[in-house]
Parts: C-alpha cells; structure tokens; sequence
C-alpha cells in the first residue's frame, strides 16, 4: 500500500518540543516514547482493515448478481430440454404409426392364409382328436415310467448316503489312529479291513441300483414302445369305425389296470373312485398328506417375508404386448 | 432413455403397516395397508428362489423372495419361542423342527450343515421327500390368499432339458395343484419365454433371453414374443458351488455365500474367488456350446431379418464380470444367429417373475 500522508511532517506540526530539564521540573521522571515506525504501522492497520470490510461487501453483491444470472441460464437450458423432450415424444409417436401399419399389413397376409388354411380343417379337427387320445396316452405312460425312474432317483440317493456314511466312519477311525500312536498299526490293520467292508458294500450297493435302473429303463420303454405299436396299428386300422374304438377302449382299460397293479399305496389312498391312472392324483395326494397331517404347527403367518420394489416396473412391457396382441389377434 | 416403467428409489415407501383388515387378504400385510394391487401374480419356481410379483396402482412391483431350501434343528420350547422372536420361520413336520427360506440358508453356514433343497437342476426333486409340504408352505407365504378367488398366477417351468433327460410334467403339476389348493387360477409359462416378456418389449419381443438360474440355463427365442425355441441346460450356479466345494473342501452353502458376497470375475482376490472364476468360465463354455449346437440342429429356425439382443437374467448372472466373461466366451465361438448386444437384465432376480407377472396382467 502507498504512503500517501507524511507522518513525520504530521507529528511535526501538531507536537512541541520539551526540554528534559523542563520534565523534570515538573516532577516527570519517566516518559514513554512513541517512535515514528511504530506510528506508521498502526496507521496502515486501521486503513487495511477498513478496506477488507468494505471488500467483503463488494464481494457479497457480487455472488447475488452472478448467483441471479445462473438461475436465469438454468430456466433457459431447463425450458429448451423440454422442448427436446416433446420432439422426442412426437417421433416416437411417429414409428408407432409406422409400425401400426406395418402390423396391418402382415395382418391382412395372415387373414388369407387363414382362409386359404379353413378348407383342410375339416381334416385336422379329425387328426387333433385322435392326437389327442395319443397324448393322453402317452402322458400316462411318462408318468408311470417317471415314478419308475423317482423310485431309481432314491435309491441311488440311498446308496450314495450309505457310502458317505461309510465313509465318514472310516474318516473317524483314522482319526482315532492318528491319536493313538502306540496302536498304530492295529488301527491301521482295522482301517483296512473297515475299507474292504465298506467297499464291499459299495459295490453290492451299486450292483442292485444298476440292476434296478436297468428294470426301470426296460419298464419304461416296455410301456412305451407297446404304447407306440398299438397306436401306429390304430392308426393304419383306419378312420375309427365302432369296433375299432371299442378296442382302442379296452387296451386303455388294460392299460390302466396294469398301472393300477403296479402303482401302490400313494394312488390307493387317494383316489377312492378309481383315478390311479392320472398322474394328478398321485400329487393331490402327496398334497392332501400335507393337510392331514396332525394340523401342522408353524409361525408362519407370524413372520413376514422381506419385500423389494423392482428397480424396474412392467407397464412398458406389458402395455406393448397388450397393443401387439390386440393388433395380431383381430 | 428410459421409456418404459417407473423407477423407485431403494427407500420408496413400503413399510406399510402390517394389519389385516377385512377386504384385503392377508398377503398383503407388510405390503401397507393402503397399498391396491392390481389383480394378477407372477411367481418364479426356481431351485434357488422363489419370487413373487404383484403390481399396485401406481406401477410398482413388489417382489418377495425367498430361498427355496430348509433344514432342521433340534425341537425344543427355547428355539421356538427364539425363532418367532428373530422373525424366522419355521414348521414342525414328524417331530422335526425345520426353518425354511432365507434363514435355513443363513443358519447352514453358521453351524457348517448343508441345506436340504425341495428342487435339484430345475425341477422337484422326486428323492426329497419333504419337498411338497415344504414347497407349499413357502409358497403360501409368498403369496398369501387370492385377492379374488381364481385370480391368475402365472409360474415359470423350465424347458425341456438338452443335456439330460427328465420331463416336467410331474414338476408343472405338484406346481400347478398346490397353486389350485391356495386358490389361485395356476397357469404356467416358460421360464425363457417369462424372460423375453420382462425384458425385451423394446425390441418387439424380438431377440434371445437367457434365465442364468441356480439349477439350470434355460433359453428361449422368440419373434414378436412368439417363442421359436425354448430348452434348457442343466448347470447353473449351484453346479458352481459343488465344484467349488468340493476343491476347497468346504460346504457347497459355504461357497454359495462366498459366491453371493460380491466376486468379480475379472479381478479374483483369493483362492477361493479364483475357484468361483475358473468354474464360472467353464460354465458359460459348457452353456453356450450346447446353445449353439441345438441351435445349428433346430429346424425352423427363424432367421431374424436384423441382428438381436441376448438377454441374461437370473441370479447367476449377477455377478461381477458376467456379461464381459459371457461374451469373451462368445466371441470364440461361431454362434449361427446375428447378435447385436449381450447384455444383463435389470432386475436379473425379479426377471422371470416380472415375465410372469406381466403374462397374468395381459389377461385382465
Ligand atoms: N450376487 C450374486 N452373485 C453370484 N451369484 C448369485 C448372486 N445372487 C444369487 N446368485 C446365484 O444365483 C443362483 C440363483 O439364481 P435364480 O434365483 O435366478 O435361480 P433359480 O430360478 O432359483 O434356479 P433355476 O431357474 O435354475 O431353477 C444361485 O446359484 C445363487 O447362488
Ligand atoms: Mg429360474
């Protein structure tokens, strides 16, 4: 900062000059002396101060001013995106018109190869029922050979049980082996002939699940492969005159007897009035079980499962494909 | 951007008071009393999870999901009163107590036990033989009550498998007949078609959608949401788990939890993450090769006019690194179909449930 006032000049002309004689005359002893540095530095304070106060003002305004102009450019780029936005809006709107018409078009091929397809489906309404009697079939006989193939499912899974429990007892002895040193090699000699035991029954175990799988396979392909020839006779027999659907009858009634034969316990609880052959009442059944059982005792009503929000809704999703259905179907 | 749906914030208000009041069913409680959903439900059947979907007014989805798993503990007055009181649940089947959900999973890995799974690779599991009992029950606790008798309830099926062979006939029925049971009108959906449906409107449902489960792969093509070609693969994240248990040596609902705790497969930061790595890479492989050998043996394979979209969903495809994995492996190998992103869904564990609830509300 510049100096612009002449401080010595100033003491000088608003001071007088005193003797040390005249003090002490008057009884002065001691006198404080101010220097003129000491002065001047206190002068340039006071200014500095003054000037940094009135700076922060100026700098206060300043931000209100900057702070109106950025509020101002905010609604102007806020207004201009929205407009962006509408454009969008409207294109969009656009290719679904597009589209629409597009649909329109494949709609109007469809509706001529539909009339083209009604002449032959006479034929197929007559080929969809005996399909049908097939299915049935053929659904009865998957399930059989399904519970066929459950049963085989558990057994393996018993002998793999039975292996991992074997094994875990010959984990223990080891265990044991490793503690008593002194004994080592007895439990050495016992572990090893734990092992050809276990072994052994390993093997025996694997013997009968193959044994059981094999009848399994057989079985079912058994059903099956009867199941086929029967129909591929129906079928060339010709276009079901009574006899042939009587017969057709009574094979399905064997049939079913035969499952009825081999299906045990699960399908004779249920049923009641027959029924064994559909493989829905061997599962109402298994359900059923869960209602008869000893009023089950649980809190589960008391306990409250954790919920989210999809991060993402469905009505895009669905609100397209209603549009795409009504489009396609009328 | 985003045309489609309303996004919600994680804190969206949904604390609801938990009452049940006369006109609603008892489903609802925890979903706010105030709360008006729209009639239909989807429901995903998975090996791992089972999800519920339901829409309210304003377009949100609540979803509810649960592990599909259990496992039993020692029966006594003490552990009962415990579990209500840490809000777990739990049912007393032949003298056996047995905590099901989410907490059978919790509680596995902290006495080191594996939990026992109702489903093994998509389908019921015809050796587990608590598996109706168990499975009804979670369901019922997912879904409640209709809110009107025979309301819709979509639930997903797996497509026939390539891999191996096992027909679901028997699964879609033990589905459908406990659905009947609670009330609903079950129909069913299949779980690649559930996929498309949730995640590929803007393509006009046009594209390949890929449920990455914890039992299996299942795909599904489709033209104008019309499915070309749906079937299935039989490894999934819990194939994952075994292998990984089983060079570790430790329990396969260990490795589950250290799978779920946030892996990228691109940076693996320990032993057991390069494990999971090594393993996730040789799934892909295995999945995406026999996707494309069924694909070059289909007959009537559309031929897309444009190139299309793969969608992953499902819970394995939730890890760090997937998509870039998925299509290092994919850039390998030749795919016969034009592909134009691979990408993962948004929600990949709501997807299949969102696909389903999307198909009971095309209905109303
Ligand atoms: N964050 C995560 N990281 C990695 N994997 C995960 C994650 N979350 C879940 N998973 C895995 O995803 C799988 C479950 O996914 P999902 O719920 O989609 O399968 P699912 O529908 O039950 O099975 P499926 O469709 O095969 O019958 C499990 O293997 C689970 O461990
Ligand atoms: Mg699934």
């Amino acid at each position: 900062m510049k100096e612009e006032i002449n401080i010595g000049q100033m003491i000088k002309s608003s001071t007088a000059d005193v003797s040390v004689a005249d003090l002490s005359r008057k009884g002065f002893t001691k006198v404080k002396v101010l220097n003129q540095d000491a002065i001047r530095r206190l002068i340039v304070e006071a200014v500095e101060r003054t000037l940094l106060a009135r700076s922060e003002e100026i700098s206060k305004r300043e931000r209100e001013k900057v702070i109106g102009e950025s509020k101002a450019t905010f609604e102007h780029l806020l207004r201009e995106k929205v407009g962006e936005e509408r454009e969008k809006v409207q294109r969009t709107q656009g290719e679904v018109e597009a589209h629409r018409q597009e649909i329109a078009a494949l709609k109007a091929e469809i509706e001529r190869l539909r009339v083209k397809a009604a002449s032959t489906e006479t034929d197929r309404v007559r080929l969809a029922a005996e399909n049908e009697s097939f299915r049935r079939l053929a659904e009865t006989t998957r399930s059989e050979t399904e519970r066929v193939r459950a049963e085989a499912a558990q057994r393996e899974r018993e002998a793999e049980e039975e292996s991992a429990r074997l094994k875990e007892d010959l984990e223990r002895e080891r265990g044991r082996g490793d503690r008593g040193e002194g004994d080592a090699a007895r439990y050495r000699r016992e572990l090893d002939e734990m092992r050809a035991r276990g072994e052994g029954e390993l093997a025996r175990l694997k013997r009968e699940l193959d044994e059981e799988r094999a009848k399994a396979a057989q079985q079912g392909s058994q059903t099956m492969a009867e199941l086929l020839r029967g129909l591929v006779a129906e079928m060339q027999a010709g276009r079901g005159t009574e006899a042939q659907l009587a017969e057709l009858g009574k094979s399905l009634e064997k049939l079913h007897e035969r499952l009825a034969r081999g299906i045990p316990a699960a399908g004779a609880a249920v049923s009641g009035g027959g029924g064994v052959d559909d493989p829905m009442a061997h599962i109402m059944a298994a359900l059923l079980k869960v209602d008869e059982g000893v009023a089950l005792e649980s809190n589960i009503t008391k306990v409250t499962v954790k919920e989210s929000t999809a991060k993402k809704g469905v009505s895009g999703s669905l609100e397209k494909l209603k549009a795409m259905q009504k489009r396609g179907g009328s | 951007m985003d045309t489609y749906g309303k996004v919600t914030g994680p804190d969206a208000p949904r604390e609801g008071v938990q009452v049940d009041t006369a006109d609603r069913p008892a489903t609802a409680a925890g979903q706010g009393a105030t709360t008006k959903f729209e009639l239909g439900r989807g429901l995903d059947v998975g090996t791992a999870n089972l999800a519920s979907a339901i829409q309210d007014a304003e377009g949100n989805v609540t979803i509810k999901l649960q592990r599909n798993a259990f496992i039993d503990i020692e029966m006594d007055d003490y552990t009962r009163n415990m579990l209500t009181r840490l809000n777990v649940q739990y049912v007393v089947l032949d003298n056996r107590m047995i905590v099901v959900g989410d907490a059978a999973f919790e509680l596995a890995n902290i006495f080191n036990r594996e939990t026992r799974r109702p489903m093994k690779a998509g389908v019921v599991s015809p050796g587990e033989k608590d598996a109706l009992p168990i499975e009804r029950m979670l369901l019922e606790n997912l879904l409640g009550k209709p809110q009107k008798e025979g309301e819709v309830c979509y639930f997903s099926v797996p497509a026939e498998p390539i891999d191996s062979d096992f027909n679901v006939i028997y699964h879609q029925g033990v589905f459908e007949g406990i659905l009947k049971k609670l009330g609903y009108h079950a129909k069913f959906l299949v779980e690649g078609h559930a996929v498309v449906f949730s995640e590929l409107a803007e393509d006009d449902f046009t594209g390949i959608g890929i449920s990455c489960g914890g039992g299996m792969f299942n795909v599904c093509v489709a033209y104008k949401s019309i499915p070309a070609l749906s079937f299935s693969t039989s490894r999934g994240g819990d194939w994952i788990d075994r292998n990984v248990a089983n060079v570790l040596g430790i329990k396969a609902s260990r490795a589950t939890a250290i799978k779920e705790r946030g892996v990228n497969l691109l940076s693996p930061r320990n032993r057991e993450e390069e494990a999971i790595e090594i393993y996730y890479r040789n799934l892909i492989q295995y999945a995406l090769e026999n996707i494309k050998s069924r694909f070059e043996s289909a007959d009537g394979m559309p031929s897309f006019p444009t190139a299309v979209d793969i969608v992953c969903a499902g819970g394995t495809s939730m890890i760090g690194g997937f998509v870039e994995v998925f299509q290092d492996v994919f850039e390998d190998i030749k795919f016969p179909i034009q592909v134009k992103n691979i990408r993962r869904a948004e929600d990949p564990l709501y997807s299949v449930a969102k696909g389903c609830l999307v198909a009971a509300l095309s209905e109303t």
